[in-house]
């Protein structure tokens, strides 16, 4: 039995030289800080962590983690393209001004598109 | 009537065990809160920082709680602990009674991430000074069809694994009772040794899992292979009905344990059961436990919860059986602790006694 675990454990380790990232758009220097940003999505959208993730393994895909990745992208290329420039300009204040998934969501799944008519 | 003092004064602690009825609540499998793919103990950076600091704690005292600890202390390490402290009152005779207080468990877990398919995990449960065990394994993720291994010393992944030992379908009370009887409860008494073991997982769809294991035995201290064991559980569920289903199969030498088990969730109400048997674990008899529990959801961080718990050692046998109803709460102030307040009424068919005072039990839980 002993040895069996040994050989597995050798395995094991042999494992190790992968790289340990899943992460495809994000760009997080520790762990700790993709928690933090992964939460304050789930808090402008109102949702819990379900609504994408599969919890019992999230590097599973799902269709709404393919979508928060497309609007991950849009948000990223709006703030480096226009708005980091935008503030630079208009504002020369040294503040940066940026979107986030807030701006749209405003704590909603789905964020209201057009003004809704009364 | 000494044995009503006897029954309750088993101590209630944690080995490798966790609460159900969260995964319940949520429609996941024990492996979205916690480090080990079968679930208990090590709680991950989801349970920690998410479940534990949001989701679990009394609203009003939810900001106590530090965003940003979530177990790691690098990139690959981990690490958790558990507490317990557990306060008793009971009555021996019907005029007096008997107050204690003592430390239960201390666990200490680390979990090295070796890559994103492999980890090695430790724990070190210290019950008193002369008393010390360890479980530590290696885990190998994502193999075929998204299966896991694990090889190391814990315990097989049987039955419905709640954390209170003290219910039969586990070990049921501690040694102090076994003068009235050969044994109170199942096997999964909070002395167990970790067997040396290797255990294979297949998740099935996400909504399931699989387990079979080959271990030393568990009941018998050997080096040899002689433990099978294999676990089979369903889970599903959205924003307010869930449920879980799973029924599990030991064998060792002539002993045969076979338990079945399920828990439903519709709004703030959880109904978690679990029905076991065992063949030649006591004699040459069949032996019989059952667990209930419904917990109420008062708000966020406040439960009440009440159990019903039966163990019948000899079917066969008229006398023998003992039953126990609790009712208590649980509370979580904040996302390091957990208060159980309980009241608990024995009744011991072997004397014929029906316990007129209940036990009162105060626990406290700190986790991080």
């Amino acid at each position: 039995m002993k040895k069996i675990m040994l050989i597995i454990l050798w395995i094991g380790l042999g494992f190790s030289s992968e790289k340990a990232d899943g992460l495809q758009v994000l760009e997080f220097e520790s762990h700790r800080d993709l928690t933090k940003y992964m939460k304050s999505v789930a808090g402008d959208l109102g949702v819990k962590c379900q609504f994408c993730h599969d919890l019992n393994d999230k590097s599973i895909e799902t269709p709404h983690k393919k979508i928060a990745r497309e609007m991950m992208k849009m948000q990223k290329n709006l703030n480096e393209s226009f708005f980091t420039g935008l503030a630079d300009t208009l504002h020369n204040h040294g503040e940066t001004a940026a979107i986030s998934c807030w701006t749209c969501h405003r704590g909603a799944k789905h964020p209201e598109l057009i003004k809704s008519g009364k | 009537m000494k044995v009503t003092s006897l029954l309750i004064f088993g101590i209630m602690f944690q080995l490798g065990f966790a609460i159900p009825r969260f995964a319940l609540e949520n429609g996941t499998g024990c492996i979205a809160c916690h480090v080990s793919p079968t679930g208990a103990g090590m709680r991950n950076d989801y349970g920690n920082n998410v479940v534990a600091l949001d989701e679990l704690p009394l609203k009003r005292w939810q900001n106590s709680g530090s965003e940003n600890w979530d177990g790691y202390v690098s990139d690959l390490l981990m690490i958790g602990g558990d507490f317990r402290l557990q306060g008793i009152r009971y009555s021996d005779t019907d005029s007096s009674t008997t107050f204690a207080a003592f430390p239960m468990q201390a666990d200490l877990h680390t979990n090295l991430k070796l890559n994103t398919k492999a980890s090695l995990y430790s724990r070190l449960g210290i019950i008193s000074r002369s008393n010390v065990t360890m479980d530590y394994w290696l885990h190998l993720d994502k193999l075929t069809h998204n299966s896991w291994l694990r090889v190391g010393r814990f315990l097989p992944n049987f039955g419905l694994r709640i954390a209170d030992h003290t219910s039969f379908i586990r070990g049921g009370n501690t040694n102090r009772t076994k003068q009235y009887f050969e044994t109170e409860g199942m096997i999964f008494n909070p002395y167990l040794s970790s067997p040396v073991i290797v255990e294979f997982g297949l998740p099935l769809k996400s909504a399931g899992l699989w387990t079979f294991s080959w271990s030393t035995p568990v009941i018998k201290t050997s080096e040899e292979i002689g433990n099978f064991t294999t676990h089979l559980s369903f889970w599903s569920g959205g924003e307010y009905f869930s449920y879980l289903s799973g029924v599990s199969y030991l064998k060792e030498e002539n002993v045969h344990l076979i338990e079945g088990y399920g828990g439903v969730h519709y709004n703030k109400l959880s109904w978690t059961g679990a029905l076991s048997r065992a063949d030649n674990w006591i004699s040459s008899g069949l032996s019989l436990a059952v667990y209930q529990e419904v917990a109420y959801k008062i708000k966020q961080g406040l439960y009440l919860t009440g159990k019903y718990d039966f163990f019948d050692p000899q079917l066969d046998i008229k006398k023998g059986a003992v039953t126990r109803y609790s009712i208590g709460v649980d509370v979580f102030p904040l996302n390091i602790l957990e208060i159980k307040l309980q009241a608990r009424f024995n009744q011991v068919d072997a004397t014929d006694y029906l316990q007129k005072k209940p036990e009162l039990l105060f626990q406290t839980h700190f986790y991080f």
